[in-house]
Protein backbone atom coordinates (compact mmCIF):
# COMPACT_ATOMS: atom_id res chain seq x y z
CA UNK A 1 0.00 0.00 0.00
CA UNK A 2 3.01 2.37 1.12
CA UNK A 3 4.21 1.29 -2.04
CA UNK A 4 1.78 2.35 -4.56
CA UNK A 5 1.34 5.51 -2.62
CA UNK A 6 4.80 6.64 -3.34
CA UNK A 7 4.49 5.46 -7.43
CA UNK A 8 1.15 7.99 -7.52
CA UNK A 9 2.68 10.83 -5.43
CA UNK A 10 5.72 10.20 -8.28
CA UNK A 11 3.47 10.46 -10.92
CA UNK A 12 1.57 13.61 -9.40
CA UNK A 13 4.69 15.20 -9.48
CA UNK A 14 5.13 17.94 -11.89
CA UNK A 15 7.33 18.16 -14.54
CA UNK A 16 10.52 20.36 -14.23
CA UNK A 17 10.40 23.06 -17.18
CA UNK A 18 13.84 23.46 -18.87
CA UNK A 19 12.88 27.09 -19.08
CA UNK A 20 13.18 27.55 -15.26
CA UNK A 21 16.19 26.23 -14.67
CA UNK A 22 18.35 28.60 -12.30
CA UNK A 23 22.12 28.51 -12.31
CA UNK A 24 23.43 26.83 -9.40
CA UNK A 25 26.45 27.72 -7.49
CA UNK A 26 28.93 25.15 -6.01
CA UNK A 27 30.69 27.54 -4.38
CA UNK A 28 29.33 29.55 -2.18
CA UNK A 29 30.27 34.06 -2.35
CA UNK A 30 33.33 34.90 -1.16
CA UNK A 31 32.93 36.11 2.40
CA UNK A 32 32.79 40.01 3.09
CA UNK A 33 35.02 42.00 5.10
CA UNK A 34 32.26 43.69 7.15
CA UNK A 35 31.14 39.43 7.68
CA UNK A 36 34.48 39.24 8.62
CA UNK A 37 34.17 41.73 11.68
CA UNK A 38 30.81 40.93 12.49
CA UNK A 39 31.71 37.61 13.01
CA UNK A 40 34.98 38.51 14.65
CA UNK A 41 33.38 40.55 17.04
CA UNK A 42 31.06 37.75 18.07
CA UNK A 43 33.69 35.37 18.90
CA UNK A 44 35.59 37.71 20.53
CA UNK A 45 32.69 38.33 22.93
CA UNK A 46 32.49 35.04 24.03
CA UNK A 47 36.06 35.30 25.91
CA UNK A 48 35.18 36.04 29.35
CA UNK A 49 37.36 38.96 29.94
CA UNK A 50 35.88 40.99 26.94
CA UNK A 51 32.02 40.53 27.43
CA UNK A 52 31.20 43.81 28.58
CA UNK A 53 34.47 45.70 26.78
CA UNK A 54 33.60 47.64 23.98
CA UNK A 55 35.25 46.24 20.91
CA UNK A 56 36.11 48.30 17.70
CA UNK A 57 38.83 47.77 14.99
CA UNK A 58 41.51 50.17 16.32
CA UNK A 59 41.46 49.21 19.93
CA UNK A 60 44.35 46.98 21.04
CA UNK A 61 43.96 44.08 23.04
CA UNK A 62 46.53 44.77 25.74
CA UNK A 63 46.18 48.64 25.61
CA UNK A 64 42.64 49.46 25.54
CA UNK A 65 41.01 46.17 26.24
CA UNK A 66 43.28 45.49 29.12
CA UNK A 67 43.77 41.69 28.15
CA UNK A 68 47.12 40.22 29.82
CA UNK A 69 49.39 37.90 27.65
CA UNK A 70 47.10 35.19 28.14
CA UNK A 71 44.09 36.50 27.75
CA UNK A 72 45.24 38.04 24.58
CA UNK A 73 46.25 33.98 23.61
CA UNK A 74 42.48 32.83 24.24
CA UNK A 75 40.80 36.01 22.79
CA UNK A 76 43.39 34.97 19.38
CA UNK A 77 42.46 31.10 19.40
CA UNK A 78 38.90 31.69 20.23
CA UNK A 79 39.17 33.74 16.84
CA UNK A 80 41.13 30.54 14.99
CA UNK A 81 37.89 28.72 16.27
CA UNK A 82 35.31 31.03 14.55
CA UNK A 83 37.01 31.22 11.33
CA UNK A 84 38.31 27.32 11.49
CA UNK A 85 41.83 28.29 10.45
CA UNK A 86 45.44 28.25 12.47
CA UNK A 87 47.56 31.57 12.98
CA UNK A 88 50.96 30.57 13.00
CA UNK A 89 52.90 31.52 16.06
CA UNK A 90 55.22 34.24 14.73
CA UNK A 91 52.02 36.19 12.86
CA UNK A 92 49.85 35.86 16.39
CA UNK A 93 52.84 37.31 18.28
CA UNK A 94 52.67 40.21 15.83
CA UNK A 95 48.98 40.95 16.08
CA UNK A 96 48.21 43.75 18.49
CA UNK A 97 45.01 45.21 17.70
CA UNK A 98 41.58 43.40 16.68
CA UNK A 99 42.00 45.37 13.20
CA UNK A 100 45.55 43.75 12.27
CA UNK A 101 43.43 40.28 13.39
CA UNK A 102 40.40 40.53 11.19
CA UNK A 103 42.50 41.67 8.25
CA UNK A 104 44.92 38.70 8.64
CA UNK A 105 41.81 36.44 8.70
CA UNK A 106 40.39 38.23 5.85
CA UNK A 107 43.44 37.47 3.26
CA UNK A 108 43.75 34.23 4.67
CA UNK A 109 39.89 33.77 3.67
CA UNK A 110 40.60 35.30 0.62
CA UNK A 111 43.34 32.61 -0.99
CA UNK A 112 40.71 30.01 0.23
CA UNK B 1 51.35 3.61 14.78
CA UNK B 2 52.28 5.48 16.96
CA UNK B 3 55.03 7.93 16.59
CA UNK B 4 56.76 8.31 19.83
CA UNK B 5 58.40 11.75 18.77
CA UNK B 6 55.43 13.39 18.33
CA UNK B 7 54.47 16.18 19.65
CA UNK B 8 58.49 16.30 21.15
CA UNK B 9 60.35 19.14 21.68
CA UNK B 10 63.88 19.87 22.68
CA UNK B 11 64.59 20.66 26.17
CA UNK B 12 66.05 24.14 25.50
CA UNK B 13 67.42 26.72 28.37
CA UNK B 14 65.90 30.15 27.90
CA UNK B 15 68.79 32.45 28.88
CA UNK B 16 66.69 35.58 28.88
CA UNK B 17 63.33 36.44 30.09
CA UNK B 18 61.31 37.64 26.86
CA UNK B 19 62.57 34.51 25.10
CA UNK B 20 60.97 32.14 27.12
CA UNK B 21 57.95 34.70 27.73
CA UNK B 22 57.38 34.18 24.17
CA UNK B 23 57.88 30.18 24.51
CA UNK B 24 55.30 29.89 27.46
CA UNK B 25 52.58 31.93 25.25
CA UNK B 26 53.39 29.37 22.61
CA UNK B 27 52.96 26.50 24.81
CA UNK B 28 49.62 27.97 26.58
CA UNK B 29 48.46 28.30 22.95
CA UNK B 30 49.04 24.80 22.21
CA UNK B 31 47.10 23.49 25.12
CA UNK B 32 44.25 26.14 24.21
CA UNK B 33 44.19 25.39 21.31
CA UNK B 34 43.63 21.56 22.07
CA UNK B 35 41.90 22.09 24.59
CA UNK B 36 38.53 20.60 22.78
CA UNK B 37 40.27 17.48 21.88
CA UNK B 38 42.04 16.73 25.69
CA UNK B 39 38.19 16.59 26.27
CA UNK B 40 37.39 14.20 23.66
CA UNK B 41 40.39 12.23 24.18
CA UNK B 42 39.88 11.77 27.81
CA UNK B 43 36.23 11.66 27.62
CA UNK B 44 36.17 14.38 30.07
CA UNK B 45 32.14 14.94 31.46
CA UNK B 46 32.64 18.55 31.42
CA UNK B 47 32.02 21.39 28.96
CA UNK B 48 35.83 23.18 26.81
CA UNK B 49 35.29 25.84 29.24
CA UNK B 50 36.11 24.25 32.16
CA UNK B 51 39.12 22.65 30.52
CA UNK B 52 40.33 25.78 29.44
CA UNK B 53 39.92 27.78 32.87
CA UNK B 54 41.73 24.54 34.40
CA UNK B 55 44.55 25.08 32.09
CA UNK B 56 44.73 28.41 32.81
CA UNK B 57 44.75 28.10 36.65
CA UNK B 58 47.34 25.68 35.93
CA UNK B 59 49.25 28.52 34.21
CA UNK B 60 48.52 31.19 36.74
CA UNK B 61 50.04 29.26 39.43
CA UNK B 62 53.43 29.90 38.63
CA UNK B 63 52.62 33.37 37.64
CA UNK B 64 55.35 35.07 39.79
CA UNK B 65 57.83 33.03 39.73
CA UNK B 66 60.87 35.27 38.74
CA UNK B 67 63.83 32.52 39.02
CA UNK B 68 64.74 31.87 35.40
CA UNK B 69 65.89 28.45 36.36
CA UNK B 70 62.81 27.61 38.08
CA UNK B 71 60.76 28.87 34.93
CA UNK B 72 62.83 27.00 32.32
CA UNK B 73 62.28 23.67 34.30
CA UNK B 74 58.51 24.53 34.57
CA UNK B 75 58.44 24.95 31.05
CA UNK B 76 60.29 22.01 30.26
CA UNK B 77 57.41 20.50 32.84
CA UNK B 78 54.50 21.83 30.56
CA UNK B 79 55.54 20.60 27.15
CA UNK B 80 55.93 17.14 28.35
CA UNK B 81 52.61 17.42 29.81
CA UNK B 82 50.97 18.50 26.58
CA UNK B 83 53.21 15.74 24.98
CA UNK B 84 52.02 13.23 27.11
CA UNK B 85 48.06 14.74 26.80
CA UNK B 86 48.12 15.22 23.37
CA UNK B 87 49.95 11.60 22.53
CA UNK B 88 47.07 9.91 24.70
CA UNK B 89 50.03 8.33 26.95
CA UNK B 90 47.81 8.97 29.60
CA UNK B 91 44.35 7.83 31.25
CA UNK B 92 40.99 9.41 32.38
CA UNK B 93 42.24 9.35 35.92
CA UNK B 94 45.20 11.00 35.62
CA UNK B 95 43.78 13.58 33.61
CA UNK B 96 40.85 13.71 36.48
CA UNK B 97 43.50 13.98 38.60
CA UNK B 98 43.77 17.75 38.16
CA UNK B 99 39.74 18.32 38.56
CA UNK B 100 40.34 16.72 41.77
CA UNK B 101 39.30 18.78 44.97
CA UNK B 102 40.76 22.58 44.36
CA UNK B 103 40.95 23.25 48.13
CA UNK B 104 43.24 20.51 48.24
CA UNK B 105 46.26 21.65 46.72
CA UNK B 106 49.40 22.82 49.26
CA UNK B 107 47.15 22.54 51.81
CA UNK B 108 48.88 20.35 54.62
CA UNK B 109 47.51 20.04 57.82
CA UNK B 110 50.53 19.49 60.00
CA UNK B 111 48.23 17.60 63.03
CA UNK B 112 46.85 15.58 60.64
CA UNK B 113 49.34 12.50 59.04
CA UNK B 114 47.21 10.48 58.09
CA UNK B 115 45.18 12.34 56.37
CA UNK B 116 48.24 13.84 54.78
CA UNK B 117 49.36 10.55 53.68
CA UNK B 118 46.32 9.54 52.30
CA UNK B 119 46.06 12.54 50.17
CA UNK B 120 49.40 12.48 49.18
CA UNK B 121 51.10 15.60 49.86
Amino acid sequence: MYRSFLRSAALVRPSIKLSQQSIRFYVTQPITKDEVITRAFDALKTVATLQESKISLESSFQKDLGLDSLDTVEALVALEEEFDLEIPDKIADEIKTVGEAVNYIYEEEQKL
Amino acid sequence: MTLATAFAETTRYSTSSPDLKKRVLHLYRRFIRNSKNFGDLYELDMPTSVIKTKIRQEFERQRFINDINITNVLYMKGQMEFQELINFWKQQCHVMRYFDDQNAYNQVDKNDFIKNFLRGN
